[in-house]
């Protein structure tokens, strides 16, 4: 019986603590704020302006986006890391501050997490075209 | 008399500094600069993974044997919490890993350590070795893993798995990308290392300056030994209550976590030596057999609540016993007949057969100087006489029924504490005819073995 009351009382410890867990995560999240949608439904606001840019080039910088692992980091149009949602977040940067900022240059290291700064620098190894189409897409994806 | 009401006040404190230890890094997370939510999934996800890495953390503060701690519960409840603690633990780290995985699957990257971030890497392999960990344990006898092999394991396990899990999350670093928090963050972190420091090298470290050395081994019945340990540098001996434990070191260092719980067995009265009886059962108790006269021992204890020092103002004390498990309950006889104490004590005394009987001999000496009814039960034999008029005990064949105890029980038996000590399907047959009997729970005591 011991063993039993043991393991309720575990039991209801983890209760306690998991609905903690989720009280902080409705705490953190505003019910008003665009970034608690979900990424399907962030999926779903899609705009027409796609049509106005190059498409080849658009796909061709996303499929830099994605083999570089960016989707780990951030997200558009609610697909990947919710954390740091690019959308709209470029256009008012000049190409060569997105360049910078994708590049991890050292005008954007104190902004950054170490961690991030170095993981960015990990994009150099691209080369000048490639770099070009990533940051088209980056201007044009959302 | 009941466990005095402090007691439940205590445990009760205890169980909150749990939660808010569990809870700490929450609250840390929302002190200063809070980054704004990232979706109710998300948050949750990372919520699951702080809180699961905090109890990973107190899980070294559970099994550290800090006696304050225990003593509300008794270290076995600790040892159960424990376990249970743990399981749920990893169940949320896997829900933290799984809700990434289907809901935010682009954010996980490859799998391959390759090409991965370390930090990713770290994650994955936690996970992993934290699952290891919880099979190993549940199953160890399944998967046939020795005792001392698998906690060896354990503690590897346990101490990369939380690296791994903290490089993840430093490496990872949301919500602590705040300096003030992220050095918080490693303060937390910190202290748990510190911990598993003392527990490793300093714990041990204070058990080698106080050596003890094995000065008889009296052969028992039942493939059983008592050994006899004296302190070796002239230190004190360890103080401690009839019916506790210790975690004996044998013939090895204290750093080799070659230690095993095993019962005193002689008196808590104004003792000079200190004795502990082990029966070979075929696993770790078989080193009692490689064991000489002047080998060294290290004693970490005592430990447990299982003892009538814990309810003093009982009328009497009820023992029942199985096999092995009457080495605690002799301790607290003999201390008791040194007492003089005249309080009416009843035994049952259950073994397989009467050969079997550990301490039959002191049994019937004690039987001349403290006020016990003893029966002894045997489940196999046809040869004793069912009433011995010159030692005034009597036999029953078979098993413990409820026949037995309602005979033995006395008129005012709610003024009396009730010791359980054998194999478990015993205790637990026991205890459920105590129950029926109206005994309430809080006079039955019993400790639990055989966790893992």
């Amino acid at each position: 019986m011991r063993e039993i009351w043991a393991r309720r009382i575990a039991y209801l410890t983890g209760m306690i603590v998991l609905l903690l867990a989720v009280y902080f995560s409705w705490i953190q999240n505003s019910p008003n704020s665009s970034i608690n949608m979900t990424g399907k439904e962030q999926s779903e606001m899609k705009t027409g302006h796609i049509d106005d840019v190059d498409v080849k080039r658009l796909k061709l910088g996303m499929e830099i986006y994605t083999q570089q692992g960016c989707a780990m980091c951030h997200s558009i149009q609610g697909q990947g890391n919710p954390r740091y949602p690019l959308d709209g977040v470029v256009n008012n940067l000049s190409i060569e501050e997105i360049h910078n900022w994708v590049t991890g240059d050292e005008s954007i290291k104190d902004q950054l997490s170490m961690n991030s700064y170095k993981l960015k620098q990990l994009n150099r190894e691209l080369t000048d075209d490639e770099l070009q189409l990533l940051v088209y897409y980056l201007q044009n994806a959302h | 008399m009941i466990k005095p009401v402090n007691s439940v006040f205590v445990a009760i404190a205890w169980l909150c500094v749990y939660l808010m230890l569990v809870l700490a890094p929450l609250f840390v997370l929302l002190i200063g600069h809070v980054p704004s939510g990232s979706g109710f999934w998300w948050d949750f996800s990372m919520a699951l993974g702080f809180t699961a890495m905090a109890m990973m953390g107190v899980q070294f503060l559970l099994t550290a044997r800090f006696r304050h701690i225990s003593a509300p519960f008794g270290i076995d409840i600790i040892y159960y919490f424990h376990r249970y603690l743990a399981i749920m633990a990893v169940s949320f780290i896997l829900l933290h890993f799984l809700i990434i995985k289907f809901i935010y699957p682009e954010t996980l990257g490859s799998a391959n350590p390759l090409e991965a971030p370390f930090y990713m890497t770290s994650g994955r392999v936690a996970l992993i070795i934290f699952s290891l960990m919880i099979i190993s344990s549940l199953w160890r006898k399944q998967i046939s893993i020795h005792y001392d092999e698998w906690r060896l394991l354990h503690i590897i396990f346990a101490v990369s798995g939380f690296l791994l899990a903290f490089t993840h999350i430093n490496g990872v670093a949301y919500y602590i990308d705040v300096p003030e928090k992220r050095w918080l963050w490693g303060v937390y972190a910190f202290l748990w290392l510190t911990l598993i420091i003392y527990i490793r090298l300093i714990k041990p470290w204070l058990m080698f300056k106080r050596p003890y050395k094995v000065i008889k081994i009296k052969q028992e019945r039942a493939n059983s030994h008592t050994l006899v340990l004296q302190p070796n540098s002239g230190h004190e001996i360890v103080h401690f209550k009839p019916g506790q434990f210790a975690w004996l070191t044998l013939n090895s260092s204290p750093w080799h976590i070659k230690e095993h719980p095993f019962s005193i067995s002689c008196s808590a009265v104004n003792n000079r030596q200190i004795e502990f009886t082990i029966k070979d059962l075929g696993d770790f108790t078989h080193i009692i057999k490689d064991i000489k006269m002047g080998d060294t021992a290290y004693i970490d204890g005592p430990y447990g609540i299982f003892s009538i020092d814990e309810y003093p103002q009982a009328k009497g004390y009820f023992f029942v016993t199985g096999g092995v498990g009457i080495a605690p309950v002799m301790s607290m006889l003999r201390s008791l007949a040194d007492r003089h104490d005249k309080r009416p004590l009843v035994l049952i005394c259950a073994n397989d057969h009467w050969q079997d009987v550990i301490f039959q001999e002191d049994l019937n000496e004690l039987k001349q100087c403290l006020n016990l009814n003893l029966l002894h039960v045997i489940k196999n034999t046809e040869e004793i006489s069912s009433h011995n008029s010159q030692d005034n005990w009597i036999c029953k064949k078979g098993l413990i029924t409820e026949d037995i105890i309602s005979a033995l029980l006395p008129v005012d038996a709610e003024n009396y504490e009730f010791f359980l000590c054998g194999p478990k399907p015993m205790s637990d047959s026991v205890q459920l005819i105590l129950h029926k009997q109206n005994i309430p729970l809080g006079h039955i005591h019993l400790e639990l073995f055989d966790m893992v």
